[in-house]
């Protein structure tokens, strides 16, 4: 099947997600004000793909306002990327439209749909880093998800806020710096932490890009030197 | 007070010899009997309790052992008590005197006293002569023995599953373990069962402990085959007497959920023991009440992929038509929680889930359908997407894929039924004609761009509509695991 969706024009415009590394970001129920999580389902998309739905409640809405948030890790950008175009060769519609103003910034590559005849951006999918996120207006009445999307780019792109480290509700891990070699891996994490028994840890490289080999989340440099890798985690 | 007395009751345990057995059976009767009515039986048939007949006034029929009032009072106490635990707390009870405590004692110191388990599915490798191998969900077994004294109360609580093809013309059976207290043997039997119809009488050995034998009862007049697929509450009325003469005494009510499907199930579903996609109860339920009455395949079908486009549970994702409940996969579990009035993941739908929901019920009655695409990139005509009853041309003139339930090789020579959209049915379905008739295709030919059947009544007859619109089994047909 032929799709207008080019993953190499994708890589080509993809930095900030290369430098990012998300490893068990869940959602728990007090991320969005004003809403109430009411489900919560792990998908089987692919093997090795980690895909959990949430779907959210408006409060007050009596099931009209729901939106489904779809968030899939995948072991580097690429595979992220590419677990994207899959997703879209499963929409009918062919012709989605690329986030515009604002929506632009929101992920490594986005496509945002409006509701037909109307304004409110109504489904927004995009991949940031590793981590590939659907998120769908899937109440009779249509929600405008575009804030709800520009949040999770936040929380999942940016480092914790220091309001969060302050309170010890996200910590900064004490890192050494690399000396690196241009283009060669450098192991960051030497092996990750059982999903079960972890919370959610965030890398932001200066540069070059994270990725995961078997167990290990490893860096590779554009240049030789001397490098530092944030890592952050946030109890689950 | 009136009523007997403690003292009493203690003397006539022991002058009748009463056993320690013959005493616990009576205080579990008591402690677990749902109501006064079965406490009391139904006139004129005998039982629970029966009427000794060599003691106190009378016999079973122009007689009476206990009746409903002293029954309540039984049980008004049992309330107060929590439970019984000795039968002297059966004193002080108003009605409840020498003749009744008698007639208690004398039907439970001979008696076939409990059903202990109903087996409807006891070959796990065949179905043509007992019921199919089943599931709840994706996640919890169904109940075996299908019925358990103690555990089944409810018809949902006792599941069975028969397919019409496989079981046509062959005996069926149950099997059907039970206890007894001072008898070698006696007649069983069950009346009622609905379309299953009565359980046959038969001679039932016990041992020195009461027990029986894992016992084969045949079904003496099933009657389901005819009405074809349906889902029933059946309603067991099992019934015992020691010698062929003997009126029957009842023993005891159970109650079962039974299904009734065309033929066996086909893939995703299977029939391998332990596997999750055994057919689920929680799915035959929706799909046997939504086929209900089809005696074939092809009705069967259409009956499913109406009723899911008219579910009012789901609409078109008119967004960007995206696939919600699985693409690799097909989560069926939380469509059954959204069409059950769950959340689900959504009330919003597009062809795929549409497909995968009307082919897997489809498949668990016993049809033969896939999932499968047309494609890629064609225009359409005007359409009434699934929860909509006005006709657009979605996404600005057309689907980049389309995917349907579909017979055979899913191609242009087979038959689709798609619940995602209403076609128009009329001689001109392009938008040049204004006038529209809403067709659901069911069974309907998938066809050509010369003559009017399913892809000339999607698609425009031109380059970029009909004729983009082609058949893609080769990379697309499938029928989805189920989650």
């Amino acid at each position: 099947m032929d799709t207008p969706y080019d993953l190499q024009a994708w890589a080509d415009a993809t930095s900030r997600g290369r430098r990012l590394y998300n490893y068990n970001y869940r959602m728990s129920g007090d991320e969005l004000r004003g809403w109430e999580l009411i489900n919560v389902v792990p998908m089987e998309n692919a093997p090795g793909h980690h895909e959990i739905v949430y779907l959210w409640e408006k409060k007050g809405s009596a099931g009209q306002e729901l939106v489904r948030i779809g968030i899939a890790e995948a072991d580097d950008w690429r595979a992220a990327q590419y677990q994207l175009h899959e997703q879209l060769r499963h929409s009918m519609r062919p012709d989605l439209p690329r986030g515009t103003g604002k929506l632009a910034a929101i992920g490594d590559v986005n496509y945002a749909s409006q509701e037909p005849g109307g304004k409110l951006v109504a489904s927004l999918v995009f991949s940031l880093g590793n981590v590939t996120f659907a998120v769908s207006s899937v109440g009779d009445k249509t929600v405008d998800v575009s804030a709800i999307a520009q949040r999770l780019d936040h929380t999942l792109g940016e480092p914790p806020a220091k309001e969060e480290l302050k309170t010890g509700k996200a910590e900064r891990l004490a890192t050494a710096a690399l000396k690196v070699k241009k283009g060669q891996m450098s192991t960051v994490v030497e092996r990750l932490p059982e999903r079960a028994t972890t919370g959610w840890h965030k890398l932001i490289a200066p540069d070059g890009e994270l990725k995961r080999e078997d167990d290990a989340i490893v860096y590779v440099s554009p240049s030789t030197g001397e490098k530092k890798v944030d890592r952050y985690h946030v109890a689950a | 007070m009136s009523g007997l007395t403690s003292s009493y009751i203690l003397a006539k345990l022991a002058a009748t010899g009463t056993t320690a057995a013959t005493k616990a059976i009576i205080l579990e009767f008591l402690n677990t009997v749902p109501d006064a009515a079965a406490l009391a039986g139904a006139e004129p048939v005998e039982g629970p309790i029966v009427d000794d007949p060599a003691y106190g006034w009378g016999d079973q029929i122009r007689d009476y052992d206990i009746g409903i009032a002293v029954a309540q009072r039984i049980l008004s106490k049992r309330a107060s008590l929590g439970s019984y635990t000795s039968l002297t707390q059966l004193s002080h009870i108003n009605g409840f005197g020498p003749d009744k405590f008698n007639d208690l004692l004398y039907a439970f110191t001979t008696a076939v006293y409990e059903i202990s388990s109903i087996e409807f599915n006891y070959h796990d490798g065949a179905f043509t002569h007992d019921a199919l191998n089943l599931r709840k969900n994706a996640t919890t077994a169904a109940p075996t023995p299908s019925w358990r004294k103690g555990i089944s109360h409810t018809y949902t609580d006792s599941p069975a599953a028969y397919a019409i093809k496989e079981t046509q013309g062959n005996p069926l059976g149950i099997r059907v373990r039970l206890k007894a207290n001072g008898l070698s043997g006696a007649y069983v039997r069950a009346i009622g069962g609905g379309c299953l119809g009565p359980v046959g009488e038969k001679w039932v050995s016990f041992d020195s402990a009461g027990l029986s034998g894992l016992e084969t009862f045949p079904l003496a007049n099933p009657s389901f085959h005819a009405p074809g697929v349906n889902a029933y509450n059946i309603l067991w009325r099992w019934q015992w007497r020691r010698q062929s003469t003997d009126p029957w005494r009842e023993l005891m009510l159970t109650r079962h959920r039974l299904f009734v499907i065309l033929r066996a199930p086909t893939l995703p579903w299977v029939q391998t023991p332990g596997n999750t996609s055994l057919p689920w109860t929680d799915a035959l339920e929706i799909a046997c009440t939504w086929a209900s009455g089809a005696t074939d395949r092809d009705t069967a079908a259409a009956r499913i992929a109406e009723r899911y486009n008219g579910c009012g549970r789901v609409s078109y994702d008119t967004v960007s038509g995206a696939t919600f409940y699985g693409f690799v996969s097909y989560n069926l579990t939380q469509m059954l929680n959204r069409l059950n009035g769950g959340p689900g993941l959504g009330g919003k739908v597009n062809c795929t889930d549409s497909a995968d929901t009307v082919s897997t019920l489809a498949n668990l009655v016993g049809c033969d359908l896939w999932q499968s695409r047309m494609g890629w990139g064609f225009d359409l005509n005007p359409l009434i997407a699934i929860g909509y009853n006005t006709w657009a041309v979605p996404f600005s003139g057309g689907f980049s894929y389309h995917e349907v339930a579909w017979k055979g090789a899913c191609t242009a020579n087979d038959r689709v039924f798609d619940g995602c959209l209403k076609v128009d049915g009329d001689a001109d379905p392009t938008a040049a004609d204004p006038h529209h008739t809403p067709l659901l295709p069911t069974n309907m030919l998938f066809g050509d761009c010369t003559t009017m059947n399913y892809r000339l009544r999607l698609c425009p007859p031109t380059a970029s509509g009909c004729a983009a619109c082609q058949p893609q089994p080769a990379t697309t047909r499938q029928r989805r695991p189920i989650l």
